[in-house]
């Protein structure tokens, strides 16, 4: 099977007062294994509502997700499960824990894989070695620059050795320099962990680090290439 | 699991210092009154305490030494003592006057630290220990006012160094007093009938009101049925102020646990596993509330009460109940919001 995830006349509408607004409309999407996709469009266009419905964070209000051949759970906790399991969240601002160290964050999804604390920790400062912060596993959060913390993040995303990473935005909170590692690491995985990234974006130039791009506007793709 | 909630809960440490806070503040006012009731019933009940079991009591009537040497000699009495019971002896600040159970004695009255005592209105007067071998007593009624130095031989004493009790022999408490005893303590011989009792003592001293014992306690024990009622209010207002206290901060830092949560269920925590997350922050938060609840209500009473006799185990565990059961209702509300929010609104 070459695809990871299939979506199948995905919608998602948003009652807002008496106007229904479909932030996804419709769309029938196939990311294969290993590639980087980017979903590229302008701020509003349902690039973060797309990525949230593949990665189970939201539920659509009709079609469906088909992660591996299989269609993604309805209840909550099989959904948190799957989650724990088969993707990886790297969100534009950090949403690290704040009352954790970089290495406590990079743990916490082990943690709940039941992994031992021994191997927990190795794994854990082997990748955060992997994105350039050795120097930095006692540091909290707030001590940390933005993309030291998304670097963290990425380092979360990936833990659990997941089949997909789902990326929002992953350079928007940054400056150029720290956008540009981001990338370099996320192209790095990509190869390394022959993961497949999904990266929502409204920068162009992320395209560029892509094995393909779909450009959504108003909830719909408009084009692939 | 636990580790992680610790984490989070030391990371917002005005949440945590505002409800633990508040608990111990729940606790302070409820075992403080506990203890203050739990010392209006002993001592009212003190008012009625005798050393020998007492079966019957002759109650609202003076009488005089021959009437009483008359009682004692009826058939079937053991012991007859004379006693001044003061009913309305729950007066705060003052010492009550004890029903004494030796038939030398009349007053029984304990001793204070302070070495001053007031008893009760009737009387309006102070004690006050000279020196280590007398003690002087100001009696004022509204007729005359007497001071009179007494040698401390006389008084019967637990403590060689400060008094705990006074207990003067009847024609001394007469003396000084000019009361008689109000009150017979009579304890029956077995197997004596006691109606036929209560009418041979009505042939020596006249019309008379008679109590058993137990009638006696039961109705302290009713009449203080209000300050339980009064505390058991109080605390609960109490306890009300200090969750809404904890129950304001824990929604203002709801947007920050929200966010939290968010992040935990994106990572994959179930429902169930951010439950026991929040749940052991507010287990935390319930036992350094109680601690320091129990702690500084322990300190306040000793200094206020002057005890800790009069705080029992049973309160601890109904202020750590109470505690425990405040927390729960005002710290899960503000989560079981957040946790019915979607991760996408979490995150936002």
């Amino acid at each position: 099977m070459n695809n990871i995830i299939e979506t199948v006349d995905l919608t998602k509408i948003y009652t807002m007062g008496s106007e229904k607004i479909a932030a996804v409309d419709h769309v029938n999407l196939s990311v294969h294994r290993n590639e980087i996709l980017t979903i590229v469009g302008p701020s509003g266009c349902g690039k973060s509502t797309l990525l949230g419905l593949i990665g189970g964070l939201d539920r659509p209000t009709s079609g469906h997700v088909v992660f591996e051949g299989k269609k993604l759970p309805s209840s909550e906790d099989k959904l948190a499960i799957f989650r724990r399991k088969n993707i990886g969240f790297v969100f534009q601002f950090y949403n690290l824990l704040p009352a954790l160290s970089a290495l406590d964050n990079v743990k916490l999804p082990l943690k709940l894989l039941k992994i031992s604390d021994k191997e927990t920790n190795k794994r854990s400062k082997e990748l955060l070695k992997a994105v350039g912060l050795q120097n930095r596993f006692y540091h909290k959060p707030g001590e940390l620059s933005g993309g030291e913390q998304q670097r963290v993040a990425l380092a979360r995303a990936l833990i659990t050795k997941p089949g997909l990473i789902l990326a929002d935005e992953p350079t928007g909170n940054l400056d150029s320099k720290s956008g540009h590692q981001i990338l370099e690491l996320i192209q790095q995985m990509n190869k390394n962990y022959s993961q497949t990234f999904v990266i929502a974006t409204h920068d162009l130039n992320i395209s560029k680090i892509a094995d393909r791009s779909i450009h959504l506007l108003d909830g719909r793709i408009i084009c692939s290439d | 699991m636990l580790r992680l909630s610790l984490n989070l809960l030391l990371h917002h440490k005005s949440r945590m210092l505002l409800t633990t806070s508040g608990i111990a503040v729940g606790i302070i006012v409820f075992l403080m009154l506990s203890a203050g009731t739990t010392g209006t019933i002993q001592r009212s009940l003190n008012l009625y305490r005798v050393q020998s079991t007492c079966d019957l009591i002759v109650v609202d009537k003076e009488f005089t030494s021959q009437q009483l040497i008359s009682v004692q000699k009826i058939d079937g009495i053991d012991i007859a003592e004379p006693a001044i019971i003061e009913k309305a002896a729950i007066i705060d600040n003052f010492y009550e006057v004890i029903a004494l159970p030796r038939s030398s004695a009349l007053f029984n009255i304990p001793f204070p630290a302070s070495k001053v005592i007031l008893i009760p209105d009737f009387l309006s007067r102070g004690w006050k220990v000279e020196d280590n071998n007398v003690i002087e007593i100001t009696y004022v009624t509204p007729e005359k006012r007497k001071t009179v130095s007494l040698p401390i031989s006389i008084f019967s004493s637990e403590n060689t160094d400060i008094p705990l009790k006074i207990i003067l022999d009847l024609e001394t408490g007469r003396d000084l007093f000019d009361i008689y005893a109000n009150t017979i303590l009579i304890r029956l011989n077995p197997a004596t009938d006691i109606n036929m009792i209560e009418q041979k003592i009505k042939n020596f001293i006249g019309s008379c009101s008679f109590q058993t014992y137990e009638d006696a306690f039961s109705t302290v024990k009713e009449k203080n049925q209000n300050f339980l009622t009064f505390k058991t209010v109080i605390t609960e207002i109490a306890f009300f102020i200090a969750g809404i206290g904890i129950l304001n901060e824990m929604l203002l830092s709801t947007d920050r646990q929200k966010r939290e949560i968010g992040i935990l269920k994106s990572i994959g925590f179930t429902s169930y596993q951010i439950v026991q997350v929040y749940l052991a922050q507010v287990i935390i938060l319930g036992i350094l509330g109680v601690i320091m609840g129990i702690t500084l209500s322990l300190i306040m009473i000793k200094c206020v009460y002057g005890t800790l006799g009069y705080i029992h185990a049973s309160d601890i565990l109904v202020g750590i109940s109470l505690g425990f059961f405040w927390i729960l209702l005002f710290a899960f509300y503000p989560l079981y919001k957040a946790k019915r929010s979607s991760i996408v609104n979490c995150l936002k």
